[in-house]
């Protein structure tokens, strides 16, 4: 029988077995849940810092708004598109060209943003999946892997000109 | 102007006293501590704290026999919290679960290039209840230590959280050992003092 040391307080050494100290299995996979769960809340106050207040309704609204914009600039809205734009032109005072032209701006500039969140994402999950499966996956290598992704996220975020 | 003295509670009127040696284990497996009668309660205190094997963690199991034995079934109530802050990077792990040892801290440095940011680990334990049969045994723990992540050159992590005996029983030797999912990493160094406030 294998035995380890142990120092009593008494200053003493004595011999266990080894036993007692057997590994404490760690499933791997709740591992990973855990840390898709921290990605998914991280990923969402990132969203928040760069999109503001804005409602989820607003933000279905804007693929739509962003069809009308360009239609507008294309002299091919149609009457339903056109009552959209004159909706929110009519509550700011802008014109439909200013409006469109700032639709389109903004629609133009989130739309790297969208790509490199959901990219990211992608990639964390895959990453946090593939250590999933090894069993000498612990703790450190899931915070190694969200650790990497923020600092991937800051860098491109302030590539693109966003301040988080 | 007071004395530093003057302010601080002397021994044996409520404030802190050292119980036995302070302990410097070396390539030890674990650490049993006794935890003698007659105190309210008690404060380990673990500072240059090194094992063998990068990223372990540090636990703590109960005895009622002297030592002789340590539960290691699910009896105990854990909850862990880890925050880690590197730039401007904050996150948190929270958990709670039934479980057969007390975590305290985690990703201890071997003082390897890996996980040797901070490279090492210092814990203040307090052990509550520890010789109350009536009554169930519990710890609290803050720990500061190193986190495996090369990309920063500052940043610290820190643990803290709790945990009780489900049952109550009268505790008279605490277990400090490290674990790892994949090796049984030994204690290599380190320094660890016991104190209590008596009755």
């Amino acid at each position: 029988m294998s035995t380890v040391n142990v120092l009593k307080s008494d200053g003493s050494i004595q011999a266990v077995p080894a036993s007692e100290f057997a590994s404490q299995p760690i499933d791997p996979s709740a591992l990973a849940a855990d840390a898709l769960s921290r990605m998914a809340q991280w990923i969402s106050e990132f969203e928040a810092k760069i999109i503001g207040p804005v409602s989820p309704a607003e933000q279905l609204s804007w693929a739509e708004k962003e069809a009308a914009a360009r239609a507008y600039h294309g002299s091919s809205a149609s009457a339903e598109q056109l009552t959209l734009l004159q909706a929110e032109a009519g509550l700011t005072g802008e014109t439909l060209a200013d409006l469109s032209t700032k639709i389109i701006t903004q629609a133009d500039a989130f739309r790297p943003i969208v790509g490199m969140i959901a990219g990211l994402r992608r990639k964390t999950e895959e990453a946090v999946n593939l250590a999933a499966t090894d069993p000498q996956s612990d703790e450190a290598t899931f915070d190694a892997i969200l650790t990497a992704a923020q600092t991937q996220a800051l860098t491109l975020a302030q590539q693109l000109g966003l301040s988080v | 102007m007071a004395n530093l003295s003057d302010l601080l509670p002397s021994a044996g009127g409520g404030g802190l006293e050292p119980i036995g040696s302070l302990l410097e284990p070396s390539n030890v497996a674990a650490v049993d501590i006794a935890l003698p009668t007659g105190y309210l309660f008690f404060v380990l205190y673990v500072w240059h704290f090194r094992t063998n094997i990068g990223g372990a963690k540090l636990a703590a199991r109960l005895s009622s026999d002297g030592g002789s034995t340590f539960d290691t079934s699910d009896d105990y109530a854990h909850a862990f919290s880890f925050t880690h802050t590197a730039s401007s990077t904050v996150w948190g792990r929270r958990t709670a679960s039934l479980i057969d040892y007390l975590a305290l801290s985690e990703d201890i440095s071997a003082g390897s290039p890996y996980y040797s940011v901070l490279d090492d680990c210092t814990s203040r334990i307090e052990i509550y209840d520890a010789r109350n049969s009536a009554a169930r045994t519990k710890l609290n723990f803050q720990s500061q230590t190193a986190i495996g992540d090369p990309a920063y050159n500052y940043h610290t992590a820190q643990a803290v959280g709790g945990g009780r005996k489900i049952t109550a029983a009268s505790h008279d030797y605490l277990r400090l050992f490290t674990y790892q999912n994949n090796g049984n990493p030994l204690i290599a160094a380190g320094k660890i003092q016991l104190f209590g406030v008596p009755e």
